[in-house]
Protein backbone atom coordinates (compact mmCIF):
# COMPACT_ATOMS: atom_id res chain seq x y z
CA UNK A 1 0.00 0.00 0.00
CA UNK A 2 1.34 3.33 -0.59
CA UNK A 3 2.26 5.74 1.66
CA UNK A 4 0.29 8.59 0.56
CA UNK A 5 -1.70 9.77 -2.67
CA UNK A 6 0.65 10.37 -5.70
CA UNK A 7 3.08 13.25 -6.23
CA UNK A 8 4.58 14.70 -9.21
CA UNK A 9 7.84 15.67 -9.39
CA UNK A 10 10.54 17.18 -12.26
CA UNK A 11 13.34 15.08 -11.29
CA UNK A 12 16.50 17.29 -12.03
CA UNK A 13 19.03 14.70 -12.32
CA UNK A 14 22.45 16.29 -12.73
CA UNK A 15 24.91 15.31 -15.13
CA UNK A 16 26.86 12.40 -12.94
CA UNK A 17 23.74 9.92 -12.39
CA UNK A 18 24.11 8.74 -15.80
CA UNK A 19 27.26 7.19 -15.49
CA UNK A 20 29.76 7.76 -12.22
CA UNK A 21 26.52 7.89 -9.88
CA UNK A 22 24.22 5.25 -11.67
CA UNK A 23 23.36 3.84 -8.38
CA UNK A 24 21.72 6.49 -7.23
CA UNK A 25 19.23 7.62 -9.73
CA UNK A 26 18.88 3.29 -9.76
CA UNK A 27 17.94 3.49 -6.22
CA UNK A 28 16.23 6.96 -6.19
CA UNK A 29 14.00 5.64 -8.56
CA UNK A 30 13.05 2.17 -6.61
CA UNK A 31 12.24 4.54 -3.54
CA UNK A 32 10.03 6.78 -5.43
CA UNK A 33 8.39 3.66 -7.35
CA UNK A 34 7.58 2.50 -3.41
CA UNK A 35 6.90 5.70 -1.93
CA UNK A 36 4.24 6.28 -4.74
CA UNK A 37 6.39 9.37 -6.10
CA UNK A 38 6.08 10.02 -9.88
CA UNK A 39 9.54 11.22 -11.37
CA UNK A 40 9.25 12.85 -14.56
CA UNK A 41 12.28 13.19 -16.78
CA UNK A 42 12.84 16.27 -18.88
CA UNK A 43 15.75 15.69 -21.56
CA UNK A 44 15.75 19.23 -22.00
CA UNK A 45 17.35 20.17 -18.34
CA UNK A 46 21.21 21.40 -18.82
CA UNK A 47 23.47 21.17 -16.40
CA UNK A 48 23.17 23.11 -13.19
CA UNK A 49 26.60 24.74 -13.86
CA UNK A 50 28.08 23.12 -10.35
CA UNK A 51 28.84 26.10 -8.51
CA UNK A 52 31.62 26.58 -10.82
CA UNK A 53 29.57 27.98 -13.66
CA UNK A 54 29.58 31.53 -11.65
CA UNK A 55 33.67 31.73 -11.54
CA UNK A 56 33.41 31.98 -15.45
CA UNK A 57 30.62 33.55 -16.52
CA UNK A 58 27.80 34.33 -14.24
CA UNK A 59 25.67 35.68 -16.90
CA UNK A 60 25.50 32.47 -18.41
CA UNK A 61 24.59 30.56 -14.75
CA UNK A 62 21.51 32.75 -14.22
CA UNK A 63 20.30 32.09 -17.68
CA UNK A 64 20.98 28.57 -18.32
CA UNK A 65 19.43 28.20 -14.45
CA UNK A 66 16.66 30.45 -15.07
CA UNK A 67 15.69 28.40 -18.14
CA UNK A 68 15.82 24.84 -15.97
CA UNK A 69 13.53 26.58 -13.71
CA UNK A 70 11.10 27.44 -16.21
CA UNK A 71 10.88 24.20 -17.67
CA UNK A 72 9.48 22.77 -14.19
CA UNK A 73 7.37 25.71 -13.89
CA UNK A 74 6.09 25.52 -17.28
CA UNK A 75 4.50 21.99 -16.53
CA UNK A 76 3.42 23.10 -12.87
CA UNK A 77 5.61 20.75 -11.79
CA UNK A 78 8.73 21.14 -8.45
CA UNK A 79 11.95 20.14 -9.05
CA UNK A 80 13.61 17.44 -7.07
CA UNK A 81 16.93 16.41 -6.69
CA UNK A 82 19.41 14.12 -5.40
CA UNK A 83 22.58 16.21 -5.74
CA UNK A 84 23.38 19.07 -3.42
CA UNK A 85 25.34 21.29 -5.61
CA UNK A 86 22.23 20.92 -8.59
CA UNK A 87 19.98 22.28 -5.30
CA UNK A 88 21.93 25.12 -4.38
CA UNK A 89 22.53 26.31 -8.05
CA UNK A 90 19.03 26.36 -8.62
CA UNK A 91 18.09 27.74 -5.71
CA UNK A 92 20.20 30.60 -5.24
CA UNK A 93 19.39 31.80 -9.11
CA UNK A 94 16.06 31.35 -8.02
CA UNK A 95 16.62 33.41 -4.47
CA UNK A 96 18.77 35.91 -7.38
CA UNK A 97 15.80 36.19 -10.00
CA UNK A 98 13.04 36.25 -6.94
CA UNK A 99 14.80 39.19 -5.33
CA UNK A 100 15.66 41.40 -8.40
CA UNK A 101 12.37 41.67 -10.49
CA UNK A 102 14.73 43.52 -13.00
CA UNK A 103 16.85 41.05 -13.72
CA UNK A 104 14.37 38.78 -13.82
CA UNK A 105 12.78 40.68 -16.59
CA UNK A 106 16.06 40.97 -18.55
CA UNK A 107 16.03 36.90 -17.96
CA UNK A 108 12.80 36.28 -19.18
CA UNK A 109 12.85 38.52 -22.52
CA UNK A 110 15.43 35.85 -23.55
CA UNK A 111 13.74 32.85 -22.34
CA UNK A 112 10.64 34.17 -24.26
CA UNK A 113 12.82 33.06 -27.08
CA UNK A 114 11.67 29.74 -26.53
CA UNK A 115 8.43 29.86 -24.64
CA UNK A 116 9.11 30.16 -21.69
CA UNK A 117 8.94 32.37 -18.24
CA UNK A 118 10.16 32.14 -15.01
CA UNK A 119 7.20 33.44 -12.52
CA UNK A 120 9.00 32.31 -9.43
CA UNK A 121 7.20 29.49 -7.98
CA UNK A 122 8.70 26.72 -9.01
CA UNK A 123 9.83 25.19 -5.66
CA UNK A 124 13.47 23.19 -5.86
CA UNK A 125 13.45 20.05 -3.20
CA UNK A 126 15.94 17.90 -2.47
CA UNK A 127 15.12 14.14 -2.21
CA UNK A 128 15.28 14.96 2.21
CA UNK A 129 13.11 17.51 1.62
CA UNK A 130 9.92 15.34 -0.21
CA UNK A 131 10.73 12.37 2.19
CA UNK A 132 9.96 15.26 4.55
CA UNK A 133 7.07 16.02 3.51
CA UNK A 134 5.81 12.85 3.16
CA UNK A 135 6.67 12.40 6.77
CA UNK A 136 9.17 10.44 8.28
CA UNK A 137 6.82 8.89 10.92
CA UNK A 138 4.70 7.54 7.93
CA UNK A 139 7.94 5.83 6.24
CA UNK A 140 8.74 4.57 9.47
CA UNK A 141 5.46 2.86 9.58
CA UNK A 142 6.31 0.98 6.57
CA UNK A 143 9.50 -0.56 7.13
CA UNK A 144 10.82 -3.58 6.53
CA UNK A 145 14.32 -3.81 8.38
CA UNK A 146 15.40 -1.50 11.07
CA UNK A 147 19.26 0.12 11.49
CA UNK A 148 18.52 -1.66 14.60
CA UNK A 149 21.15 1.03 16.14
CA UNK A 150 23.37 0.53 13.64
CA UNK A 151 25.70 3.89 14.21
CA UNK A 152 25.11 5.70 10.65
CA UNK A 153 27.20 8.96 10.34
CA UNK A 154 25.34 11.46 8.35
CA UNK A 155 27.49 13.70 6.21
CA UNK A 156 25.14 16.91 5.17
CA UNK A 157 27.85 18.15 2.69
CA UNK A 158 27.91 22.14 2.04
CA UNK A 159 25.48 22.85 -0.85
CA UNK A 160 22.60 21.78 1.47
CA UNK A 161 23.11 23.45 4.03
CA UNK A 162 25.11 27.26 2.93
CA UNK A 163 24.33 29.87 2.47
CA UNK A 164 21.73 29.11 5.49
CA UNK A 165 19.79 31.73 3.60
CA UNK A 166 18.35 29.20 0.73
CA UNK A 167 18.76 25.87 3.17
CA UNK A 168 15.65 23.96 3.93
CA UNK A 169 18.00 22.61 7.22
CA UNK A 170 20.63 24.78 7.74
CA UNK A 171 20.94 23.35 11.54
CA UNK A 172 21.74 20.15 9.78
CA UNK A 173 19.26 17.83 11.92
CA UNK A 174 16.94 16.62 9.15
CA UNK A 175 19.22 13.37 8.08
CA UNK A 176 19.85 12.88 11.72
CA UNK A 177 16.25 12.48 12.68
CA UNK A 178 15.54 10.01 9.37
CA UNK A 179 18.48 8.01 10.82
CA UNK A 180 16.87 7.43 13.77
CA UNK A 181 13.23 6.89 12.38
CA UNK A 182 14.87 4.08 10.81
CA UNK A 183 15.91 2.77 13.77
CA UNK A 184 19.50 3.85 13.49
CA UNK A 185 22.04 5.69 15.66
CA UNK A 186 23.28 8.85 14.24
CA UNK A 187 26.74 9.48 14.84
CA UNK A 188 27.07 12.96 16.04
CA UNK A 189 30.47 14.52 14.66
CA UNK A 190 31.74 18.04 14.17
CA UNK A 191 32.63 17.40 9.93
CA UNK A 192 29.25 16.63 9.30
CA UNK A 193 28.67 19.84 8.05
CA UNK A 194 31.44 20.43 6.64
CA UNK A 195 33.40 19.74 3.02
CA UNK A 196 33.64 16.90 1.44
CA UNK A 197 36.75 18.21 -1.03
CA UNK A 198 34.55 17.53 -3.73
CA UNK A 199 34.62 20.75 -5.70
CA UNK A 200 39.00 20.82 -5.81
CA UNK A 201 38.90 17.21 -6.91
CA UNK A 202 39.65 17.86 -10.36
CA UNK A 203 42.15 20.64 -9.30
CA UNK A 204 43.93 19.76 -6.72
CA UNK A 205 43.38 15.85 -5.43
CA UNK A 206 45.81 16.12 -2.82
CA UNK A 207 43.60 19.07 -1.28
CA UNK A 208 40.55 17.32 -1.96
CA UNK A 209 41.37 14.25 0.05
CA UNK A 210 42.71 16.03 3.14
CA UNK A 211 39.44 18.48 3.27
CA UNK A 212 37.28 14.81 3.73
CA UNK A 213 39.90 13.49 5.92
CA UNK A 214 39.83 15.87 7.99
CA UNK A 215 35.88 16.47 8.17
CA UNK A 216 35.10 12.56 8.34
CA UNK A 217 37.78 11.50 10.95
CA UNK A 218 36.25 11.85 14.28
CA UNK A 219 32.88 9.76 12.58
CA UNK A 220 35.82 7.19 11.74
CA UNK A 221 37.40 7.53 15.47
CA UNK A 222 33.62 6.75 17.17
CA UNK A 223 33.56 3.17 15.17
CA UNK A 224 31.13 4.68 12.82
CA UNK A 225 29.21 1.52 10.88
CA UNK A 226 28.75 3.45 7.68
CA UNK A 227 27.90 6.81 6.21
CA UNK A 228 25.55 8.16 4.53
CA UNK A 229 25.39 11.30 2.21
CA UNK A 230 23.05 13.90 0.30
CA UNK A 231 24.94 14.35 -2.56
CA UNK A 232 26.68 12.03 -5.41
CA UNK A 233 29.92 14.36 -5.26
CA UNK A 234 30.70 13.72 -1.16
CA UNK A 235 29.70 9.98 -2.41
CA UNK A 236 32.19 9.88 -5.20
CA UNK A 237 35.43 11.61 -2.42
CA UNK A 238 33.99 9.30 0.21
CA UNK A 239 33.17 6.10 -1.18
CA UNK A 240 35.45 6.30 -4.73
CA UNK A 241 38.48 7.78 -3.42
CA UNK A 242 38.16 6.04 0.22
CA UNK A 243 41.63 4.83 0.11
CA UNK A 244 43.16 7.54 -0.73
CA UNK A 245 40.97 9.42 2.38
CA UNK A 246 42.07 6.64 4.27
CA UNK A 247 45.77 7.25 3.42
CA UNK A 248 45.49 11.07 4.63
CA UNK A 249 44.48 10.14 7.85
CA UNK A 250 46.32 7.43 8.06
CA UNK A 251 43.66 5.12 9.71
CA UNK A 252 41.84 2.60 8.41
CA UNK A 253 38.33 2.83 7.01
CA UNK A 254 36.46 -0.25 4.77
CA UNK A 255 33.38 2.41 5.72
CA UNK A 256 30.67 1.63 3.61
CA UNK A 257 28.87 4.90 2.11
CA UNK A 258 25.27 4.76 1.30
CA UNK A 259 23.37 7.80 -0.82
CA UNK A 260 20.53 8.74 0.95
CA UNK A 261 17.66 6.72 -1.11
CA UNK A 262 19.95 3.13 -1.38
CA UNK A 263 19.68 3.33 3.23
CA UNK A 264 15.91 3.77 3.10
CA UNK A 265 15.75 1.83 0.18
CA UNK A 266 17.17 -1.27 2.38
CA UNK A 267 15.15 -0.66 4.97
CA UNK A 268 11.57 0.34 3.03
CA UNK A 269 12.66 -4.23 1.97
CA UNK A 270 13.58 -2.88 -1.34
CA UNK A 271 15.98 -5.57 -2.84
CA UNK A 272 19.88 -4.79 -3.31
CA UNK A 273 20.14 -5.19 -6.97
CA UNK A 274 17.18 -2.67 -7.02
CA UNK A 275 19.22 -0.04 -5.03
CA UNK A 276 22.37 -0.40 -7.00
CA UNK A 277 24.19 -1.48 -4.13
CA UNK A 278 26.88 -3.24 -5.99
CA UNK A 279 28.03 -0.48 -7.99
CA UNK A 280 29.51 1.43 -4.78
CA UNK A 281 33.13 0.56 -4.49
CA UNK A 282 33.19 -0.12 -0.75
CA UNK A 283 31.32 -2.99 -0.27
CA UNK A 284 28.01 -2.50 1.84
CA UNK A 285 27.77 -6.41 1.97
CA UNK A 286 28.07 -6.78 5.74
CA UNK A 287 26.22 -3.80 6.21
CA UNK A 288 23.34 -5.04 3.93
CA UNK A 289 23.20 -8.37 5.75
CA UNK A 290 23.12 -6.75 9.56
CA UNK A 291 20.18 -5.31 8.31
CA UNK A 292 17.97 -7.70 6.30
CA UNK A 293 18.88 -10.38 9.22
CA UNK A 294 17.28 -8.22 11.87
CA UNK B 1 18.64 31.70 33.68
CA UNK B 2 21.19 29.31 35.03
CA UNK B 3 23.70 28.05 31.89
CA UNK B 4 26.61 25.79 32.02
CA UNK B 5 29.60 26.84 30.12
CA UNK B 6 32.07 24.18 28.98
CA UNK B 7 35.00 26.10 28.35
CA UNK B 8 38.74 24.98 26.97
CA UNK B 9 41.63 25.06 28.79
CA UNK B 10 45.41 24.93 28.27
CA UNK B 11 48.18 25.77 29.74
CA UNK B 12 51.16 24.53 28.38
CA UNK B 13 53.80 26.02 31.32
CA UNK B 14 51.48 23.13 33.33
CA UNK B 15 50.73 20.65 30.89
CA UNK B 16 50.20 19.89 27.29
CA UNK B 17 46.98 17.94 28.26
CA UNK B 18 43.80 20.03 27.19
CA UNK B 19 40.86 20.06 29.40
CA UNK B 20 37.02 21.32 29.54
CA UNK B 21 36.18 23.11 32.74
CA UNK B 22 32.36 23.50 33.89
CA UNK B 23 31.12 26.99 34.82
CA UNK B 24 27.96 27.33 35.47
CA UNK B 25 26.67 31.01 35.79
CA UNK B 26 23.06 32.82 36.13
CA UNK B 27 22.48 34.99 32.65
CA UNK B 28 20.16 36.73 30.91
CA UNK B 29 19.14 35.69 27.29
CA UNK B 30 20.52 39.26 26.11
CA UNK B 31 23.97 38.70 27.55
CA UNK B 32 26.94 38.64 25.34
CA UNK B 33 29.31 35.73 25.26
CA UNK B 34 32.11 37.89 26.23
CA UNK B 35 30.36 39.29 29.55
CA UNK B 36 30.16 35.45 29.98
CA UNK B 37 33.85 34.77 29.76
CA UNK B 38 34.23 38.02 31.94
CA UNK B 39 31.89 36.93 35.06
CA UNK B 40 33.55 33.78 34.53
CA UNK B 41 37.17 35.13 35.15
CA UNK B 42 36.12 37.63 37.85
CA UNK B 43 34.03 35.02 39.36
CA UNK B 44 35.47 31.94 39.32
CA UNK B 45 38.70 31.37 37.58
CA UNK B 46 40.69 34.61 37.30
CA UNK B 47 43.49 32.81 35.24
CA UNK B 48 41.20 32.19 32.34
CA UNK B 49 43.08 33.67 29.26
CA UNK B 50 40.99 34.93 26.11
CA UNK B 51 41.84 38.08 24.08
CA UNK B 52 39.19 41.03 23.72
CA UNK B 53 39.30 45.16 23.05
CA UNK B 54 36.67 46.94 21.79
CA UNK B 55 33.58 44.94 23.00
CA UNK B 56 31.70 46.46 19.90
CA UNK B 57 32.62 44.19 16.80
CA UNK B 58 34.97 46.25 15.43
CA UNK B 59 38.74 45.50 16.25
CA UNK B 60 38.22 41.11 15.77
CA UNK B 61 40.05 40.40 18.63
CA UNK B 62 37.65 38.01 20.87
CA UNK B 63 37.09 35.75 18.06
CA UNK B 64 36.77 32.11 19.80
CA UNK B 65 34.42 28.68 18.67
CA UNK B 66 30.95 28.98 20.45
CA UNK B 67 29.32 25.62 19.73
CA UNK B 68 31.93 24.83 17.11
CA UNK B 69 31.09 28.05 14.94
CA UNK B 70 33.99 31.18 14.92
CA UNK B 71 32.22 33.94 16.25
CA UNK B 72 32.78 37.11 18.04
CA UNK B 73 32.48 36.81 21.45
CA UNK B 74 31.43 40.90 22.03
CA UNK B 75 28.66 40.25 18.85
CA UNK B 76 27.04 37.13 19.77
CA UNK B 77 24.58 36.93 22.73
CA UNK B 78 22.93 34.20 24.31
CA UNK B 79 19.98 34.21 22.65
CA UNK B 80 22.07 34.10 19.48
CA UNK B 81 23.14 30.12 19.58
CA UNK B 82 21.34 27.40 19.62
CA UNK B 83 22.27 24.95 22.20
CA UNK B 84 20.42 22.14 24.50
CA UNK B 85 22.45 21.79 27.54
CA UNK B 86 25.37 23.97 27.27
CA UNK B 87 27.43 26.37 25.46
CA UNK B 88 30.93 25.19 24.71
CA UNK B 89 33.55 27.61 24.32
CA UNK B 90 36.86 26.66 22.41
CA UNK B 91 40.05 28.20 20.54
CA UNK B 92 39.61 29.34 16.95
CA UNK B 93 40.66 26.27 14.62
CA UNK B 94 43.17 25.96 12.09
CA UNK B 95 45.51 28.07 14.75
CA UNK B 96 48.12 26.58 17.35
CA UNK B 97 46.73 27.27 20.90
CA UNK B 98 48.53 29.60 22.97
CA UNK B 99 46.66 29.13 26.14
CA UNK B 100 43.35 29.11 26.84
CA UNK B 101 41.30 30.67 23.96
CA UNK B 102 44.77 32.48 22.87
CA UNK B 103 45.70 31.26 19.40
CA UNK B 104 49.02 32.26 17.87
CA UNK B 105 47.92 34.51 14.71
CA UNK B 106 51.66 34.53 13.36
CA UNK B 107 50.05 32.49 9.78
CA UNK B 108 47.56 34.44 9.58
CA UNK B 109 49.36 37.82 9.38
CA UNK B 110 51.34 36.26 7.21
CA UNK B 111 48.96 35.72 4.65
CA UNK B 112 47.48 39.27 5.28
CA UNK B 113 51.22 40.20 4.51
CA UNK B 114 51.66 38.49 1.33
CA UNK B 115 48.87 40.17 -0.14
CA UNK B 116 50.33 43.48 -0.02
CA UNK B 117 47.65 45.66 2.49
CA UNK B 118 48.20 49.07 1.57
CA UNK B 119 46.74 51.54 -0.94
CA UNK B 120 49.51 52.10 -3.77
CA UNK B 121 48.35 55.37 -5.07
CA UNK B 122 48.00 56.15 -9.09
CA UNK B 123 46.96 59.01 -10.77
CA UNK B 124 42.80 58.05 -10.21
CA UNK B 125 40.78 59.96 -7.42
CA UNK B 126 37.96 58.14 -5.56
CA UNK B 127 34.63 58.91 -7.21
CA UNK B 128 31.08 56.83 -6.10
CA UNK B 129 32.77 53.78 -5.90
CA UNK B 130 31.58 51.54 -3.64
CA UNK B 131 34.63 49.52 -1.66
CA UNK B 132 33.54 46.95 0.98
CA UNK B 133 35.96 47.76 3.27
CA UNK B 134 34.11 46.17 5.98
CA UNK B 135 36.72 43.71 7.14
CA UNK B 136 38.26 43.78 10.95
CA UNK B 137 40.19 40.57 10.08
CA UNK B 138 38.62 38.91 13.22
CA UNK B 139 39.84 35.33 11.12
CA UNK B 140 36.46 33.72 11.95
CA UNK B 141 36.47 32.99 8.31
CA UNK B 142 39.77 31.45 7.86
CA UNK B 143 39.09 29.35 11.40
CA UNK B 144 35.86 28.13 9.55
CA UNK B 145 37.91 27.59 5.71
CA UNK B 146 38.08 23.64 4.88
CA UNK B 147 41.12 24.57 2.46
CA UNK B 148 43.31 26.31 5.12
CA UNK B 149 44.22 23.54 7.08
CA UNK B 150 44.51 21.39 4.12
CA UNK B 151 47.08 23.37 2.21
CA UNK B 152 49.45 25.49 3.88
CA UNK B 153 49.95 27.09 0.24
CA UNK B 154 46.63 28.62 0.27
CA UNK B 155 46.15 32.38 0.97
CA UNK B 156 42.55 32.35 2.64
CA UNK B 157 39.64 34.31 2.35
CA UNK B 158 40.39 37.07 4.68
CA UNK B 159 43.38 37.94 2.60
CA UNK B 160 41.22 37.41 -0.18
CA UNK B 161 38.92 39.75 1.01
CA UNK B 162 41.61 42.36 2.17
CA UNK B 163 43.45 42.25 -1.42
CA UNK B 164 39.71 42.74 -3.14
CA UNK B 165 39.57 46.00 -0.89
CA UNK B 166 42.08 47.51 -3.12
CA UNK B 167 41.65 46.26 -6.23
CA UNK B 168 37.57 47.75 -5.89
CA UNK B 169 39.48 50.96 -4.89
CA UNK B 170 39.88 53.26 -8.43
CA UNK B 171 42.93 54.66 -6.58
CA UNK B 172 45.28 51.78 -6.54
CA UNK B 173 47.52 51.28 -9.68
CA UNK B 174 48.57 47.97 -8.87
CA UNK B 175 44.86 46.31 -9.16
CA UNK B 176 45.98 44.06 -12.14
CA UNK B 177 49.20 42.90 -10.30
CA UNK B 178 47.11 42.07 -7.25
CA UNK B 179 45.06 39.51 -9.38
CA UNK B 180 48.00 37.50 -10.55
CA UNK B 181 49.49 37.56 -7.03
CA UNK B 182 45.99 36.23 -5.94
CA UNK B 183 46.02 33.22 -8.65
CA UNK B 184 49.63 32.56 -7.65
CA UNK B 185 48.07 32.67 -3.83
CA UNK B 186 45.75 30.03 -4.26
CA UNK B 187 42.56 31.67 -5.58
CA UNK B 188 41.28 29.10 -7.68
CA UNK B 189 41.95 26.47 -5.01
CA UNK B 190 38.58 27.69 -2.91
CA UNK B 191 36.39 24.29 -2.58
CA UNK B 192 33.02 26.82 -2.92
CA UNK B 193 32.04 25.60 0.67
CA UNK B 194 30.51 28.64 1.66
CA UNK B 195 30.91 28.14 5.80
CA UNK B 196 32.82 32.00 5.10
CA UNK B 197 29.08 33.39 3.74
CA UNK B 198 27.59 32.03 7.07
CA UNK B 199 29.44 33.15 9.82
CA UNK B 200 31.28 36.64 8.61
CA UNK B 201 30.36 38.69 11.88
CA UNK B 202 30.45 41.59 9.37
CA UNK B 203 28.09 40.07 6.43
CA UNK B 204 31.04 40.36 4.02
CA UNK B 205 30.36 36.82 1.96
CA UNK B 206 33.71 36.53 1.18
CA UNK B 207 33.12 33.73 -0.98
CA UNK B 208 31.05 35.96 -3.07
CA UNK B 209 34.31 38.20 -3.50
CA UNK B 210 36.46 35.34 -3.99
CA UNK B 211 33.66 34.64 -7.14
CA UNK B 212 33.98 38.15 -7.99
CA UNK B 213 37.88 38.27 -8.60
CA UNK B 214 37.33 35.16 -10.44
CA UNK B 215 34.97 36.47 -12.87
CA UNK B 216 37.43 40.08 -13.20
CA UNK B 217 40.41 37.06 -13.90
CA UNK B 218 38.09 35.96 -16.31
CA UNK B 219 37.00 38.81 -17.65
CA UNK B 220 40.37 41.04 -18.28
CA UNK B 221 41.36 37.63 -20.01
CA UNK B 222 44.61 37.38 -17.40
CA UNK B 223 46.80 34.64 -18.61
CA UNK B 224 46.73 31.96 -15.96
CA UNK B 225 47.29 28.59 -16.00
CA UNK B 226 45.91 27.48 -12.91
CA UNK B 227 43.77 24.14 -12.60
CA UNK B 228 41.31 25.73 -11.23
CA UNK B 229 40.39 28.63 -14.20
CA UNK B 230 40.67 25.84 -16.36
CA UNK B 231 38.14 23.39 -14.68
CA UNK B 232 35.60 26.32 -15.00
CA UNK B 233 36.14 26.75 -18.28
CA UNK B 234 35.76 23.22 -19.10
CA UNK B 235 32.70 23.77 -17.45
CA UNK B 236 31.43 26.64 -19.29
CA UNK B 237 32.67 24.74 -22.59
CA UNK B 238 30.90 21.71 -22.06
CA UNK B 239 27.65 22.84 -21.39
CA UNK B 240 27.94 24.89 -24.59
CA UNK B 241 29.03 21.68 -26.67
CA UNK B 242 26.58 18.97 -24.78
CA UNK B 243 24.59 20.90 -22.36
CA UNK B 244 25.99 18.71 -19.68
CA UNK B 245 29.51 18.41 -18.28
CA UNK B 246 31.53 15.88 -20.28
CA UNK B 247 33.38 14.25 -16.93
CA UNK B 248 36.63 12.71 -18.57
CA UNK B 249 37.86 16.19 -20.00
CA UNK B 250 37.15 18.07 -17.15
CA UNK B 251 39.81 16.09 -15.06
CA UNK B 252 42.29 15.50 -18.29
CA UNK B 253 41.76 19.83 -19.53
CA UNK B 254 41.48 20.41 -16.02
CA UNK B 255 44.55 18.83 -14.10
CA UNK B 256 46.36 17.77 -17.90
CA UNK B 257 49.19 15.58 -16.74
CA UNK B 258 48.27 15.01 -12.97
CA UNK B 259 44.96 13.44 -14.17
CA UNK B 260 47.49 9.82 -14.27
CA UNK B 261 46.44 10.25 -10.14
CA UNK B 262 42.96 10.27 -11.14
CA UNK B 263 43.40 7.05 -13.33
CA UNK B 264 43.13 4.25 -10.54
CA UNK B 265 39.74 5.93 -9.48
CA UNK B 266 38.86 5.62 -14.00
CA UNK B 267 39.93 2.09 -13.94
CA UNK B 268 37.25 1.34 -10.82
CA UNK B 269 34.86 3.05 -12.80
CA UNK B 270 35.96 1.23 -16.20
CA UNK B 271 35.32 -2.30 -13.77
CA UNK B 272 32.04 -1.16 -12.35
CA UNK B 273 30.71 -0.44 -15.99
CA UNK B 274 29.91 3.12 -14.84
CA UNK B 275 32.97 5.29 -16.81
CA UNK B 276 31.45 8.43 -17.65
CA UNK B 277 31.18 7.95 -21.94
CA UNK B 278 33.76 10.19 -23.61
CA UNK B 279 31.11 11.88 -25.30
CA UNK B 280 27.98 12.76 -23.44
CA UNK B 281 24.19 12.44 -24.71
CA UNK B 282 23.14 16.11 -25.99
CA UNK B 283 20.65 17.18 -24.25
CA UNK B 284 17.22 18.22 -25.80
CA UNK B 285 17.09 21.35 -27.29
CA UNK B 286 20.67 22.18 -27.33
CA UNK B 287 20.40 25.18 -29.55
CA UNK B 288 18.45 27.29 -26.87
CA UNK B 289 21.57 26.85 -24.41
CA UNK B 290 23.90 28.00 -27.32
CA UNK B 291 20.83 30.70 -28.16
CA UNK B 292 21.49 32.01 -24.35
CA UNK B 293 25.54 31.85 -24.58
CA UNK B 294 24.95 33.93 -27.74
CA UNK B 295 22.64 36.64 -26.72
CA UNK B 296 23.78 36.88 -23.01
Amino acid sequence: MAVQEKIRLAYFKGCIVDSISKELDISTKSLAKHLNIELIEFKEFSCCGSRSLPDYDAKINLLINARNLAIAEERKLDIITTCSTCTNSLRQVALELNNNLELRKEANKKLKSFGLEYKGKVKVKHLLDVLKEVDFSKISKKLVYSLNNLKVAPFYGCHSLRPREISTFPNATLLDELITSLGGSPVNYIGKTKCCGFHTLAINQSNSVKIAGINIKEAVDKNADCFVVLCPFCHIVLDGYQGEVSSSIKTKMNKPVFHLPQLLGLCLGIKPAELGLDLNMVSCKKIVERIVKK
Amino acid sequence: MKINFKVYRLNKEKSDKVRYDSFPLDVEKTDTILYCLNKIRDENDSTLTFRHSCKSAMCGSCSVLINNKPMLACKTKIHDINFKDEILIEPLKNYPVIKDLVVDYENFWKRIKAIRPWLVKGNKELMDEKINDNCILCSCCDASCDVVPADSSFVGPAAIVSSYRFIQDPRDNKRNERLKMLVSLGLWKCAHAYECIDICPKGIAPAESITALRQEIVGKRIKNFDPGFYHAKVIYDSIWKYGSINETYLFLLSRRLKTIFNLPYFLKLKLKKKAPPLSPQLIKNLEEIRWLYKKK
